[in-house]
């Protein structure tokens, strides 16, 4: 009788043992938490300067195709805003939206410390070829990768900061 | 003979609890949560053969950071793409597609219903990393197309 009360014993502290050797892998492989945000919904604010630049909030660009029959998609955000303090240097003058390499949407700051895009004020978007299927290797369905980069850019016209995202486009397969 | 019978006993406790203890944990998949408004399609222009389908707003997120991106399809075809890649989610609406995915109208009752055109099938798919993908469907059906023959007029 006691030796089975012995067992027992030794089985109950094997099995707490156990159970916390998992519990702390368990804590070990759990995925990493996200970067925090400080935007209502995008990016952090620049660490490189975060005395002038005190915001740059961008929503995700998407890729869409209005004509199956043509080759054309349109690029656009739902919002981007960038916001300086203006009071110390650099100073936010311009926003600039590149695809690919090629800048094609600069925004001046003159008369406020804040510029923001909304996507309707380039109703149609940003117009790129949709592309082959597979052109960009993202499957079938779609067709070419585009790096779309948005800064906001000082006098000298250097960055402030950057945001980088790949757009894949609709293919085009009449 | 009894202490080997306890040792046995013991042994095969803590060869279960071992096997109970490894067991490996996974954290469960995040699936996408999606809001999606009906989907429509117009003729905005009456004399012209082609119709325009879009719904007023379609919205994805996950509660991690496991969202990957939405599409929208019609008949098969991926026709728009959003990407999480600045945020955990994605929000599409109506006029951020500009006027709107065109379509052909199609013909009178060419879709088995009486008064209407063709009829479309449009998905709705919100993606994430690790989990299957989450689709809605729906018919949408357009209106008719109504070719007109104008004879020219011979003046006699």
């Amino acid at each position: 009788m006691r030796k089975f009360v012995f067992a027992g014993i030794l089985v109950l502290i094997f099995t707490g043992g156990m159970l916390m050797v998992d519990n702390l892998t368990s804590a070990q492989t759990a995925p990493p938490t996200p970067t925090p945000l400080t935007g209502p919904m995008g990016t952090q604010a620049d660490p490189i300067a975060p005395n002038s630049l005190t915001s740059f909030t961008v929503s995700n660009p998407y890729c869409y195709q209005p004509d199956p029959a043509v080759d054309k998609c349109s690029i656009n955000f739902r919002f981007v805003q960038a916001t300086d303090n203006q009071s110390s240097a650099p100073y936010m003058t311009w926003l600039a939206f590149t695809i690919s390499g090629k800048k094609r949407y600069n925004a001046t700051a003159f008369f406020e410390g804040t510029i923001t895009y909304s996507y309707d004020m380039v109703p149609n978007g940003l117009i790129v070829a949709c592309g082959s299927p597979n052109a960009g290797g993202a499957g079938n369905q779609y067709g070419n990768v585009y790096g779309v980069t948005i800064q906001p850019l000082d006098s000298s016209r250097n960055p402030m900061s950057t945001d980088i995202a790949n757009v894949t486009c609709p293919a085009f397969s009449p | 003979m009894r202490v080997m019978r306890t040792f046995l006993l013991v042994m095969i406790i803590l060869g279960l609890t071992q096997a109970l203890a490894y067991e490996p944990v996974h954290t469960a998949p995040q699936a996408v949560t999606m809001i999606v408004s009906n989907p429509y399609c117009v003729q905005d222009v009456e004399t012209a053969g082609s119709c325009l389908i879009n719904l007023r707003y379609f919205s994805a997120s996950t509660s991690d950071s496991s969202f990957s991106h939405i599409e929208i399809a019609i008949n098969g075809k991926v026709r728009a793409n959003m990407s999480g890649f600045f945020e955990n989610s994605a929000y599409l609406t109506g006029p951020m597609l500009g006027n709107g995915l065109k379509v052909a109208c199609g013909g009178k009752n060419i879709s088995g219903i009486p008064d209407m055109g063709r009829q479309y099938v449009v998905t709705l798919s919100g993606f994430a990393t690790g989990s299957s993908p989450v689709v809605d469907s729906a018919n949408v059906t357009c209106p008719y197309y109504q070719r007109k023959t104008y004879l020219p007029v011979l003046m006699k």
